[in-house]
């Protein structure tokens, strides 16, 4: 009953109004490459410090959730991730809007968003407590393994060949360690410049590695790079509705791997949602149709990059541990406003804590109607402005987008080298996502590989450190078995192609 | 009975198949030589990266040795030279901007853009209403920039 009269407060007209600019504003900043959600947060915390703490959160976690939503905009439209989360959303998402299906792909992901996002805030006001506590028994080798198993994932995911997304991803990680060593400060093949002192910035590169290369393409030809549909078809919600009807056991999987998997510190969105769609193909029964615009790959991406919104949110309230970089922001705020985090955030705060919780509920809820309207916006104009306008477009937005994260000319020129080599690189067959998540992961996966050498040379036994504990060694099996699953899976195809049932033959597993 | 396995698909040319795990051998391998300078610590991850890209270089290789590869004929062709254009109004952009400031620049190089992305004929209407949206989006995302988001954009060297 306290609960509900504490959710209450978030139902004034003011947090309302608040909770409303407040997703519009992060579905905006979210869509456009170059400024991710912890930008859009960081940047309008300030707005918040002459608020009431109920309504400077419930602003904060709207802005949250609608760029962690907008993101997809930007990968279904013009293939580039609004924010890493969107990643996998590209992989389906971008073919759909290619065939002419745009306009459905916003509005299933608007749909899987809501979803998520609801599991995530349901997770947050039940279990959020109990959830904590798995977080706090992974270690620096557990994260080193889950870094590995994200990249494994996405090299197995990526569509062609496996031994070319393990060079993507290891291209990806020495990237990553270009610049100054997270443990032991080593300055790293910098070649004595002074640019790459500083590494090769996550977001530059995404922008470089997704966005140039589909500039690159629009120049080359006149043909329109999204196909347009002769008759208007809106929004497409009835349609929408009943794809999410028929894939509502894999948005509610992928709600609930995004949520878990928002409560390890640092995982993220990225890899929650490679998780998720890689689920959601093994599960299907047409899994060639993945990588092809398969609506349900678009569902569980978004499902679950959503879900980590909530996720997130319980190690950040109930440890003081961000769970992904735009928590870090909001605790940041919640500090300000002279809360401690931990468990009496559950008791003597417990009514902004819930007020804030029920905040994130309306949020998500003002999504749908929010996302469509946008969504249907934001289609029509991709489609409708000329290429003469639109290439200059994007092009704008990848200079500015790239030189405002760290007031630096180098990154932007960081970005279109990165541009241009993922161009020829994607030309023969090598995708960025793996290039991309091996820079995201690789101080992740550095510092637990390193920790956990330290470790086994302090205790004596390097196999007990990376291979004793069971964490460790089921989230190693998942690798092995994501590595392996196509081409197993390729073998029983191949059986029953044999015994006269259907073509197996695909490189999938290549 | 096993039967034998189909040729695998390049992406492009049957040789580039060959030539990109090559590279990618090349990379490792100059990462592993450059590691000699750095730390234990520095260098344990990177070095372990390197060997395992270049681990699945060769075995790309093997694996294309063994299987065999067709050339890609029907490959995704287009205008070479507009692809250039774009990355060296792209990069000129980048070097001119702190001298000429944000402003300047990105409206040169929406202009110039637009000249090398436009296939049709330019008609004075079509050309007076792309230059017009293109000054609006460049002061559009000028104001969200520079004003909303207080982004320090380069004012150019030239004029102060």
């Amino acid at each position: 009953m306290d609960i509900l009269s504490h959710a209450l407060g978030a139902l004034s007209p003011m947090n309302l109004g608040l909770a409303l600019l407040g997703v519009a504003a992060g579905i905006v900043i979210g869509a456009l490459p170059g400024l991710s959600a912890t930008m859009a947060v960081a940047v309008l915390v300030p707005v918040t410090f002459g608020m009431s703490p109920e309504s400077a959160l419930i602003m904060l976690g709207a802005i949250y959730t609608g760029a962690i939503y907008g993101g997809s905009y930007s990968a279904i439209l013009v293939n580039t991730p609004g924010t890493p989360s969107a990643i996998a959303t590209t992989f389906d998402g971008f073919p759909m809007a290619k065939r002419g299906d745009g306009d459905l792909a916003v509005t299933l992901s608007t749909l899987a968003s809501v979803v998520g996002g609801l599991v995530g805030v349901l997770a947050l006001l039940t279990l959020a407590p109990l959830l904590a506590q798995v977080a706090l028994s992974f270690g620096p080798v557990e994260y080193f393994w889950l870094a590995i198993f994200g990249l494994t994932l996405i090299s197995a995911l990526s569509e062609g060949s496996t031994l070319k997304g393990f060079m993507g991803a290891g291209f990806g990680l020495l990237l990553s360690t270009v610049g100054v060593a997270v443990v032991g400060g080593d300055i790293r093949y910098t070649f004595g410049s002074q640019v790459l002192l500083g590494g090769i910035e996550t977001v530059s590169a995404l922008i470089g590695l997704y966005c140039i290369p589909v500039l690159i393409d629009l120049v080359a030809t006149p043909e329109s790079h999204l196909k347009v549909s002769e008759e208007p078809r809106g929004i497409r919600l009835r349609e929408g509705l009943k794809h999410a009807w028929i894939g509502k056991l894999n948005l509610l999987r992928s709600a609930t791997i995004g949520t878990g998997v928002a409560i390890l510190p640092g995982a993220g969105g990225s890899i929650a949602s490679l998780v998720s769609y890689s689920e959601a193909r093994r599960a299907a029964k047409d899994s060639s149709s993945f990588g092809k615009g398969n609506p349900q790959g678009v569902l569980a991406t978004e499902a679950a990059n959503n879900a980590t919104v909530g996720g997130g949110f319980i190690p950040t309230l109930v440890l003081g541990i961000p769970g992904t970089p735009p928590d870090a922001v909001i605790l940041g705020a919640l500090l300000v406003q002279g809360f401690r985090t931990g468990p009496e955030l559950f008791t003597t705060n417990a009514s902004i804590t819930y007020t804030f919780v029920a905040g994130l509920f309306i949020a998500t809820c003002l999504l749908l109607p929010l996302g469509l309207l946008i969504g249907r916006y934001a289609f029509k104009f991709i489609i409708t402005i000329p290429k003469a306008l639109l290439v200059p477009t994007i092009a704008f937005m990848t200079v500015i987008g790239t030189y405002a994260i760290r007031n630096s000319v180098s990154d932007v020129i960081i970005m279109l080298t990165l541009g241009v080599v993922g161009w020829l690189l994607n030309r023969y067959g090598f995708k960025p996502s793996p290039i991309v998540l091996g820079l995201i992961l690789g101080p992740i996966a550095e510092q637990g590989f390193v920790q956990g050498f330290l470790m086994g040379r302090a205790s004596g036994s390097y196999a007990t450190m990376f291979f004793g504990g069971p964490i460790s060694l089921t989230i190693i099996a998942l690798s092995i078995l994501s590595v392996f699953y196509p081409v197993i899976k390729a073998r029983r195809a191949q059986r029953r192609h044999n015994n006269g049932t259907d073509d197996p033959r695909q490189e999938a597993s290549s | 009975m096993s039967k034998a396995l189909p040729k695998l698909q390049a992406s492009c040319s049957a040789r580039s198949e060959f030539l990109l795990p090559l590279l990618f051998i090349g990379i490792g391998g100059v990462c592993l030589w450059q590691s000699q300078d750095m730390s234990q610590l520095g260098a344990i991850f990177p070095v372990t990266i390197a060997i395992v890209v270049i681990v699945a270089g060769l075995l790309r290789l093997v694996q294309l040795l063994v299987r065999g590869v067709s050339s890609n004929t029907e490959r995704d062709t287009g205008s070479t030279p507009k692809r250039v254009l774009l990355v060296v109004v792209m990069t000129a952009w980048a070097l001119v901007m702190p001298w000429a400031g944000f402003l300047l620049a990105g409206l040169a190089s929406f202009v110039s853009l637009m000249m090398v992305a436009q296939y049709q004929s330019w008609t004075t209407r079509r050309l007076i209403g792309h230059l017009v949206t293109g000054a609006v989006l460049v002061a559009f995302f000028y104001g969200l920039f520079a004003l909303l988001l207080n982004v320090p954009l380069p004012v150019g060297r030239w004029w102060t």
